[in-house]
């Protein structure tokens, strides 16, 4: 495992700071084992110790004999004596051996002290006489006491001073030593420091990844343990080495009662044979799957349906064991069998409502097909679903249009084709009507068209045939319009009956009867004058009945038009010269010029159109005005023009002027018919020419008559 | 702290013992010394032979059991070979009661040994090394010895200082 932030670096250093660590600390180890060494080993106290109470004794043993001399000298009391000579001797008896002897040595002082010791033991037979004998030992004592006093000091000098020397040397070896220490100490904080962080980065990581070790182990036993699988493994000799809570409950059996006993051992599962063989394939590598077949014994004891599933556990591409995973699958065999049993239900159901439903189909069908009328359905998304034969014989030329899966807009857009200006939109009706249409195929077929929304959301289209309907239809508007006009055109010929006949009547009414009245006395003057009133009124008349008649003579057809050559501007020159002759005090001027020698046309329908127009313009003009007359020819046109300075036309009257028996508003009290201007424009366009009129109202107007030099009437030739 | 209860426990105890065992020694008499008195005990005793004082001479020394040691010293070259009686079997005799001995030389020389030391050690009054007597011309007639080389902690000079040589006498405190 590789920690993290641990590389070959850090260990390279820590263990560098560990050798450095190591070695510091033997260092400092040694050299306070130098120092443990030096205290162990006795400093010299001792020894000047020694040779104070060497001395002590020495000069105590002295004055004893001094003191027993001064005593009396009695050799009954000579004992202490003894016992201190015994004490001084025993001080230098210590000196013969022993670390003591070593350092005298070494102070230069063993042979002096061996010479003393000599005396001292030499003395002991003459002091023994001596004090038994009660003679005086103090000469004898102090021979040997004195000169061992001296060699005591001197020897004290030396050790001192030689102690000091050593104590000298001993202290600048510490200090060296201390230094040593002092500087392996550091050495030591600082790779211990070193180490102890290490230890604790060390510590840190290991402590992370066991936490994460943990938790991963916590959320895989928690995955395994709340899993509501059951699983288990198994090692190399079936041997059960887990067996999680869902398998416990799975198949009533504790942990406790199956880890680490073999699948044999196992009682609910060597019950069942296929799970060890299942275990041994799996064994072998195979991945096994158990399905919930009656032959998984487990499921049948436990009253249940469960499924399981072993894998083999590869460790470095070798089987080391299995696992296997099971799971109730009694609820979801359950719910598959319910789900089964409700599709045949629904399978049968849809089955004999199929049935219905072709057999209703076929009816309405059968009863489309037979219908009189053509019939469509077409699918939500507009397509075609059903058309019936009849629709299909309407549009023989186009077969494909309806052919099943055609769409409703582009059916639409062919018949507009067909038919564009039948295809104008009427009010589409209420309760799902989309459109209802008439359509003109032919003259001689009408159709009725309606577009439907049905309640499933589909469209049906109608086709009725309506020819015999439309042309009654239109039978019956010609007829109506004929009556119309027959009726408008009788009521405006009573109107000016009544109007232009009771004139010329009541005049000649009343001339008759002062006639009668006064016949005798009346002067042939006098009767010559009411004669002629008389006669101007039956010549009025007369006119108007002409008028009248050649009306009627027109929209029988019985005026015959009988064209030829004639010199257009003589016939214009009579015709003046008879409104002259008529209206001697009136003013006609003409402009003739330019015109060809011939015009092909009918003289009398001409003459009569050109009088119209002059005897017009004389008639609705104030006496001192001029009438100016010309006429000219143009590219392959003669025209004609008269204007006047009279009353003129009103401009909403003028598209009404050459209608027959129409008086414009102006022309009030001024007879007429209402007949001439509609003659005049009749015999025009008979010629295949034409009357406009320019006017003003009270400024007069110009009527122009057009006449077609050649082409009209080489046509009706 | 728990070395220090149970090194207090231990002392306990063992006073307790010496104490028993002293009061078993306490019934027998301690007869008057027939020879040279050698070692004369003081102090807070329950057996004495003398006012004020145990008295003992080399018999009675001895009869209490003598036992040897090999050891090193400080004062002589290689291993010694002691004999004499070990310092507890004295104490216990005259019903020592205390927690220390003051030891006095012949030359006045004092000091204190704690009786734990006599315990925990084999401590012995040595009468003779090498098997010849001690005199008082030589360290004896009685010299404390103490099992140097048994326990290094032993090889110190506070331990050395104990070897009191010429002993003449001991106060119980």
């Amino acid at each position: 495992m590789t920690y993290p932030g641990i590389g070959a670096r850090t260990y390279l250093l820590s263990g560098i700071a560990l050798a450095a660590f190591v070695a510091f600390l033997v260092l400092t180890l040694l050299r306070l084992g130098d120092i443990g060494r030096d205290l162990n080993q006795d400093v010299g106290e001792d020894l000047m110790w020694e040779i104070a109470q060497a001395q002590a004794e020495a000069l105590r043993l002295n004055d004893a004999v001094l003191r027993w001399e001064a005593g009396g000298a009695r050799p009954e009391a000579a004992a202490p004596i003894l016992r201190q000579y015994d004490l001084a001797l025993s001080r230098l008896e210590l000196w013969t051996g022993g670390a003591s002897r070593r350092k005298l040595a070494e102070l230069g002082m063993g042979d002096t002290i061996a010479r003393h010791r000599a005396a001292l033991l030499a003395l002991e037979p003459a002091l023994r006489a001596e004090l038994s004998q009660g003679r005086h030992a103090s000469a004898d004592v102090e021979a040997v006491v004195r000169p061992l006093a001296t060699s005591m000091r001197e020897a004290a000098n030396r050790h001192v001073t030689a102690q000091r020397a050593r104590a000298g040397a001993l202290r600048d070896r510490y200090r060296r030593t201390l230094y040593d220490i002092i500087g392996s100490l550091i050495g030591i904080m600082a790779s211990g420091g070193f180490l102890a962080f290490r230890l604790f980065a060390s510590l840190r990581a290991t402590t992370r990844v066991q936490r994460s070790l943990q938790r991963e182990r916590d959320f895989s036993e928690l995955l395994l343990g709340s899993s509501g699988e059951g699983i288990a493994a198994f090692d190399r000799n079936l041997r059960c080495t887990l067996w999680n809570p869902g398998m416990a409950q799975l198949l009533g059996l504790p942990a406790e009662a199956a880890v680490g006993r073999s699948v044999r051992e196992i009682p609910i599962l060597a019950d069942g044979p296929r799970v060890e063989e299942a275990l041994r394939r799996t064994l072998e590598g195979h991945d096994v799957f158990l399905p919930d077949h009656p032959g998984v014994q487990l499921g049948q004891r436990l009253n249940r349906y469960l499924e399981a599933a072993c894998f083999p556990l590869r460790q470095g591409g070798e089987v080391v064991g299995g696992i296997a995973f099971l799971r109730d699958v009694t609820a979801r065999n359950q719910a598959q069998r319910e789900l089964a049993r409700h599709r045949d239900q629904l399978e049968q159901l849809v089955q004999e409502r199929t049935g219905d439903l072709q057999r209703t189909q076929r009816q309405l069908t059968s009863a489309i097909n037979t219908a009189p009328d053509g019939f469509a359905a077409f699918a939500p998304d507009g397509r075609l679903v059903l058309a019936n034969e009849y629709i299909r014989t309407l549009f023989a030329d186009e077969p494909a249009l309806f052919d099943e899966g055609a769409r409703l807009d582009t059916i639409l857009a062919a018949l507009a084709r067909r038919a564009p200006l039948a295809m104008e939109a009427e009010a589409a009706g209420t309760g799902g009507e989309l459109m209802s249409r008439e359509l003109c195929l032919s003259p001689a077929l009408w159709l009725h068209i309606t577009v439907r929304r049905m309640a499933g959301g589909g469209t049906v289209m109608r086709m009725a045939d309506i020819t015999a309907y439309k042309l009654a239809a239109l039978t019956l508007e010609n007829a109506l319009q004929r009556e119309r006009s027959l009726n408008d055109f009788y009521r405006s010929f009573v109107s000016m009956v009544s109007h232009q006949f009771r004139t010329p009547l009541a005049i000649i009414d009343s001339g008759v009867q002062r006639i009668m009245r006064r016949g005798a006395e009346m002067t042939p003057a006098e009767i010559a004058e009411r004669a002629e009133k008389i006669r101007s009124a039956t010549g009025r008349l007369t006119r108007l009945v002409e008028g009248t008649l050649n009306a009627s003579r027109l929209d029988a057809g019985q005026i015959d038009m009988k064209p030829r050559a004639c010199d257009f501007g003589a016939l214009v020159a009579e015709a003046c010269e008879r409104q002259r002759e008529l209206a001697p005090g009136r003013r006609i001027e003409t402009a003739l010029d330019g015109l060809p020698p011939a015009v092909r046309c009918d003289p009398i329908l001409i003459e009569q159109v050109v009088s119209n127009l002059l005897s017009n313009a004389l008639k609705y003009s104030p006496e001192h005005e001029p009438i100016e007359v010309r006429a000219w020819a143009e590219a392959d046109v003669i025209r004609f023009s008269v204007r006047d300075r009279g009353v003129g036309v009103p401009a909403d009257d003028v598209p009404h002027l050459f209608e027959r028996f129409f008086r414009a508003r102006t022309a009030a009290g001024i007879d007429g018919t209402g007949i001439g201007l509609n003659l005049a424009r009749a015999i025009a366009h008979m010629h295949g020419g034409e009357i406009a009129v320019e006017t003003k109202e009270g400024a007069g107007s110009t009527f122009t008559l057009s006449l077609p030099l050649v082409a009209p009437l080489q046509r009706h030739n | 702290m728990e070395d220090g209860l149970r090194l207090l426990g231990f002392t306990l105890a063992h006073c307790l013992f010496v104490t028993l065992a002293s009061a078993a020694f306490a019934a027998e008499p301690l007869p008057a010394p027939r020879g040279p008195v050698l070692l004369r005990i003081t102090g807070n005793i329950t057996t004495m032979n003398a006012e004020g004082a145990a008295e003992f001479d080399r018999d009675m020394l001895d009869s209490l059991g003598r036992h040897e040691m090999r050891t090193t010293t400080v004062w002589t070259d290689g291993p010694k070979l002691f004999g004499g009686v070990l310092m507890r079997d004295v104490l216990a005799r005259v019903g020592a009661r205390g927690r220390s001995v003051e030891a006095h030389a012949l030359n006045d020389y004092v000091i204190e040994i704690p009786l734990d030391d006599f315990d925990r050690y084999d401590v012995l009054i040595a009468t003779t090394m090498d098997g010849r007597e001690l005199l008082a011309r030589d360290k004896g007639p009685l010299w404390i010895v103490y099992p140097r080389d048994t326990a290094e902690e032993l090889k110190d000079s506070r331990y050395d200082h104990r070897w009191i040589w010429q002993l003449d006498r001991l106060e119980v405190r």
